[in-house]
């Protein structure tokens, strides 16, 4: 028998077969560090001083537009009867589903040992957070009374009055603050090695000083790296059902209620590919032109791109299988007013919104079965911000269908967005990209220790890192 | 006053593979009083240096578990 045993040798495989490494060149370890702190390191760019004009300037708008619906009142916005959520609504479900895809990359790839998430996962992660805070936003101001925003926390009070537990709206709140928290947490401790960086790097004072404050004295060390790596586990586990759970519940603000096109278990699924879909369009959106002005080419390469690519085309088909499920049941169910829904829907007054969801979320997604798409950049930037159109959309023809069309037809109604309505929504864009665009300045953008990890020069067990032939390393 | 007990001793290494070794040499030399520095985690180092399991996962745990019902009010 052992004799017979075959001397198996594997063969490594041609050199044409071999994948593109996570960091073109081979760079080296010095190399990684200086091209990712050379955003922050060198002159204010001038591209970062053209983007943030705009960018304060809307949020200037988003605080005038603030200001003005707080003292007059959300009857500025185009919310009338029937369509009694308007565009407060839409954006805020558009927002927080843009901010899925951070966690997704930062928790569900880490978990499944997607190494590839390295390049991306600092930007995405900063991302989710902004956009949770524009999304967080909408709650906070539709109330109209403001300063009664403090009721939808459940504070116990002398009087004894709690918010309702049974609405989703306030499930809502639990889970988008939960979200938040924990995404902030998970950011931040991934931040620590490389603040120390930055801190080690830092030659003015001030800098040194910050950055020094908030690495919270790391040193590299391995009984340190020992703690952080298993705290990283841990948030990666936390974090992980957040990401469905939080889609989940915002769906919920619908599916819980009785109306014909809400009412459907196939909401927090559809929702939450939705969200991943939607996030890695932004994802997307923003790292082609990102990589490009910030010379990281040879970090997040060609590569990355098409793997974000790939999973846009996977979770863009989930969306349109639902979509195709939802008209199914619609017409399986026989009820006459889910039918009328969908009918609706798609023929109905707001057949634009209907139409131009299903080509921007399924049919123009399918371009990335093509490698020629997935590798021109000029397309996925365009097809990303389709993405992002698309979802947009779809959110619309959710809230605005459906309320404009239920039950009773002497309560049917056209809803029109106010120019307030629409502003609002600019200004949002204007807190996420003035924020994004801090923290394009003063942090890292790229996870610099983790994109180390993963080049072969630091895994002990490849020639590269010094692995003797022969050798137990 | 001349010592001639050093205070610490301090290496680097080039590469990853070579301060492996280097560990795994301080460990069963029973050294205790020592530590790596690197700039990203290397996978195998903590059983190289002879480190057990990280208790952040017990501190987690415990801090999960101790929250204070509230149901008196």
């Amino acid at each position: 028998m052992s004799e017979a045993a075959p001397n198996i040798k594997l063969e490594a495989p041609p050199i044409e077969l071999e994948r593109d490494r996570f960091v073109a060149n081979n760079l080296g370890m010095g190399e990684i560090s200086d091209q990712i702190c050379d955003v922050i390191e060198r002159p204010t760019p001038l591209w970062w001083k053209i983007c943030m004009v705009p960018a304060l300037l809307l949020l200037s708008m988003l605080g005038c537009m603030i200001i003005y619906l707080l003292t007059t009142g959300v009857g500025v916005w185009g919310n009338q009867h029937p369509v009694m959520w308007g565009w407060a609504i839409i954006n805020f479900v558009w927002w927080i589903g843009i901010g899925h895809a951070g966690t997704l990359i930062s928790a569900i790839l880490f978990l499944l040992r997607q190494k590839w998430r390295t390049s991306i996962n600092r930007a995405a992660e900063a991302m989710t957070i902004f956009a949770v805070m524009c999304a967080g936003i909408y709650p906070l101001i539709h109330v109209g009374r403001i300063w009664y925003g403090w009721w939808l926390f459940p504070i116990p009070n002398a009087n004894g009055i709690w918010p309702q537990f049974r609405s989703p709206l306030m499930w809502d709140v639990f889970a988008v603050s939960t979200y938040f928290t924990v995404s902030v947490l998970f950011w931040y401790m991934g931040l620590i090695p490389d603040l120390a960086v930055m801190r080690d790097r830092c030659k003015k004072f001030f800098g040194k000083f910050a950055y020094g404050l908030f690495a919270l004295g790391w040193s590299g060390s391995n009984r340190h790296w020992r703690n952080y790596e298993k705290a990283y586990l841990i948030l990666a586990g936390l974090s992980t059902p957040l990401v469905l759970s939080v889609h989940s519940i915002v769906s919920l603000d619908f599916a819980v209620s009785n109306l014909p096109g809400w009412h459907t278990t196939i909401f927090p699924p559809y929702f939450v590919a939705g969200a991943v879909f939607s996030g890695f369009g932004m994802v997307l959106t923003l790292l082609i032109p990102l990589r490009t002005v910030c010379k990281l080419e040879e970090i997040i390469t060609i590569r990355h791109i098409e793997l974000c690519c790939k999973v846009t085309l996977t979770t863009g088909s989930i969306v349109g299988y639902a979509y195709f499920m939802e008209v199914f049941i619609a017409w399986y169910s026989g009820s006459s007013y889910e039918s009328y829904a969908f009918w609706n829907r798609a023929f109905g007054p707001y057949w634009w919104g209907y139409w131009a969801m299903i080509s921007c979320n399924v049919v123009i997604p399918q371009l990335f079965w093509f490698k020629f798409f997935r590798t021109n950049l000029k397309w996925v930037f365009v097809l990303s911000i389709l993405v992002n159109v698309g979802m947009w959309f779809e959110r619309f023809v959710i809230v605005v269908t459906t309320l404009a069309r239920e039950f009773i037809p002497a309560n049917w109604g056209y809803f029109k967005p106010s120019p307030i309505d629409i502003l609002t929504y600019l200004g949002t864009f204007g807190l996420f990209f003035t924020m994004f665009l801090l923290f394009l300045r003063f942090l890292p953008m790229i996870a610099i220790s983790e994109v180390k990890g993963v080049v072969p020069q630091a895994d002990p067990h490849h020639p590269l890192g010094g692995a003797k032939p022969g050798g137990h390393h | 006053m001349a010592t001639t007990r050093p205070f610490a001793l301090l290496s680097e290494f080039d590469k990853p593979a070579d301060v492996m070794d280097a560990a795994e040499k301080v460990r069963d030399a029973g050294f205790t009083k020592w530590d790596v520095h690197t700039p990203y985690p290397i996978h195998g180092m903590d059983s190289a240096m002879g480190l057990g399991n990280s208790k952040v996962g017990w501190f987690t745990f415990i801090g999960g578990h101790s929250h204070r019902r509230q149901t008196d009010v």
